[in-house]
């Protein structure tokens, strides 16, 4: 059976080219913009791993992963951003998320990363 | 897998080119025209023989009937003359009729006699003497039996007893017998014949047969090598079917797995793509949001970015500022007669040194020259200058920041 994933990115462009990513991994993707529709994804279809963007239309990516957190709380989550950070920022952000990938990262490294997250986490039902 | 990997092709041996395959056809052929020639001699050979042996097996019945009807030919004639002299001798008229009926039966026999020699030249020669002989004692005896009739049985009797001896019949027996050895002669001649033709049926036959056989025996050996090579030929195409098949399913599998990269490749390009996309759409909004005029230059002072507070200041929309040269919007004043518009400015470049609050002047796009007040800061990547960001200092800041410092204040024509 297919692993599934959750993509949240406001940006249409960036997340058909990531659904088409992981879709060619043989992953099932599902991508939404917005927080609520990642709330009402993960409800419904628990994905084995989430993909967010930082900088969301109407929510901090980082925020909707901290909620996301608390429905899934074993599932492993990536955030891509296109800011550069200090250490100490992304200290702060890998506590609550899994990994943190900038935007300019290969295609190919974001597959890797997500493969190995998967490895390691499960999706658990809502 | 690669192409490495494909079996090498198979050496074209044993399957014999389609020019041999005719070549096969022809020799079947031939032998097969052959063997129906061969059965033609012989159905012709033996038909003849056949034909020669029914000739000769009438041949020998009829010199058998013949030798019976000499045998038979004699013994009327003995019969005639013997129941003549009997009639003669008694006068009973049972001989008369017997003798007339033995003559009558001798006639018969010696025109059926002379028919069957008329094929053969001696043994009509030899029955024409016969025929003579007979002819004159028959004549004899019917001369007496007139005689007898005319003047009586003495008179008769004394022309038989004239007659003497028996030399007529004597002469007709040899004559016969001579017949006889003749047409003895003949059979023999014939039987050795028949068995020469029999002997040569028997040979063609034989031969044939032999001939036959070794034709067949022929093109069963070329059929034999014919089917031989047909199935090397098959096994071979088979074998390099299967070599074109496994090298066309290693060739798609090659091509699918290009494919598969150029699609991942596609993906990856992309996907830098939008991410400088997103880099460059993330660093002009970081110089959008200054108030202070900015500018980013090459090393050698071409603008390359500025933020809308410089279309703002100069009048000029963003497409006219990036790509001109500097000079044609800032100018540092030389540093003395002789020296380049903006010489500061390139040399704090080179030298990879910060260059701040320095006056200068902007002109708009109507060529109106403002006095500003500008910094340079280099910018390195990997330690080395790549070029420089140009800053048009904030002329409220300014005036603020160096109120107490005794500096020139801004130009009051700065903002338009």
């Amino acid at each position: 059976m297919k692993r599934h994933i959750l993509i949240i990115d406001d940006e249409e462009d960036i997340r058909s080219l990531l659904q088409a990513t992981f879709e060619r991994q043989d992953y099932r993707v599902t991508a939404v913009a917005n927080k609520q529709e990642a709330l009402k994804v993960a409800r419904a279809d628990a994905p084995a791993l989430i993909i967010s963007d930082l900088q969301l239309a109407d929510e901090d990516g980082l925020v909707v992963l901290a909620e996301l957190k608390q429905v899934l709380p074993l599932v492993p989550s990536i955030l891509l951003t296109g800011m550069l950070f200090t250490p100490k920022a992304i200290e702060t952000i890998e506590k609550t998320v899994s990994a943190y990938l900038p935007k300019t990262t290969r295609v190919a490294k974001i597959i890797q990363v997500a493969r190995t997250l998967l490895g390691a986490g499960e999706p658990v039902a809502p | 897998m690669s192409m490495a990997d494909i079996p090498p092709a198979v050496p074209n041996t044993a399957p014999p080119a389609p020019a041999d395959e005719g070549r096969t056809f022809r020799w079947i052929l031939t032998g097969f025209a052959l063997s129906c020639l061969v059965v033609l001699v012989m159905v012709f050979v033996a038909t003849g023989n056949l034909r020669q042996a029914e000739a000769a097996n009438d041949s020998v019945n009829h010199t058998q009937s013949l030798l019976l009807d000499a045998n038979e030919l004699l013994t009327q004639l003995y019969a005639a003359d013997t129941t003549m002299r009997a009639f003669i001798t008694t006068g009973a008229g049972r001989e008369r009729s017997a003798c007339r009926a033995a003559l009558n039966e001798f006639s018969d026999r010696l025109a059926g006699v002379q028919s069957l020699t008329r094929q053969d030249d001696a043994l009509q020669a030899g029955m024409t003497a016969i025929a003579r002989l007979a002819g004159q004692r028959v004549e004899f005896i019917r001369q007496v039996l007139l005689r007898e009739d005319a003047e009586g049985r003495a008179q008769a009797a004394r022309q038989l007893e004239a007659e003497g001896d028996w030399g007529v019949l004597h002469q007709i027996k040899e004559k016969i017998e001579v017949l006889k050895l003749t047409a003895s002669e003949e059979l023999g001649r014939r039987d050795r014949q028949n068995y020469r033709q029999a002997q040569t049926t028997r040979w063609t036959v034989w031969t044939g047969l032999s001939l036959n056989f070794m034709l067949l025996a022929g093109m069963a050996v070329l059929l034999r090598q014919d089917l031989a090579a047909r199935r090397a030929r098959a096994a071979s195409l088979q074998q390099e079917n299967s070599r074109l098949e496994q090298a066309v399913e290693l060739r798609t599998r090659d091509l699918r797995r290009a494919n598969e990269q150029l699609q991942d490749d596609l993906l990856e390009q992309a996907w830098a793509s939008q991410a400088l996309e997103h880099q460059l759409s993330y660093n002009q909004l970081i110089i959008n949001s200054v108030r202070e005029a900015v500018f980013v230059v090459t090393r050698v002072l071409h603008i390359t970015r500025a933020n809308p507070t410089v279309q703002h200041l100069t009048d000029r929309p963003l497409e006219d500022i990036i790509n001109r040269p500097l000079e044609q919007i800032i100018q540092l004043p030389g540093e003395g007669p002789g020296h380049a518009i903006n010489a500061q400015l390139l040399r704090a470049i080179n030298d990879g040194q910060d260059l701040r609050h320095q006056p200068a002047t902007l002109i708009s796009r109507t060529g109106q020259a403002f006095a500003v007040i500008v910094s340079l800061f280099p910018l390195r990547d990997s330690g080395k200058v790549v070029g420089a960001v140009i800053i048009i200092d904030d002329p409220l800041l300014y005036q603020h920041h160096h109120a107490n410092d005794h500096l020139p204040p801004p130009p009051p024509t700065l903002i338009k």
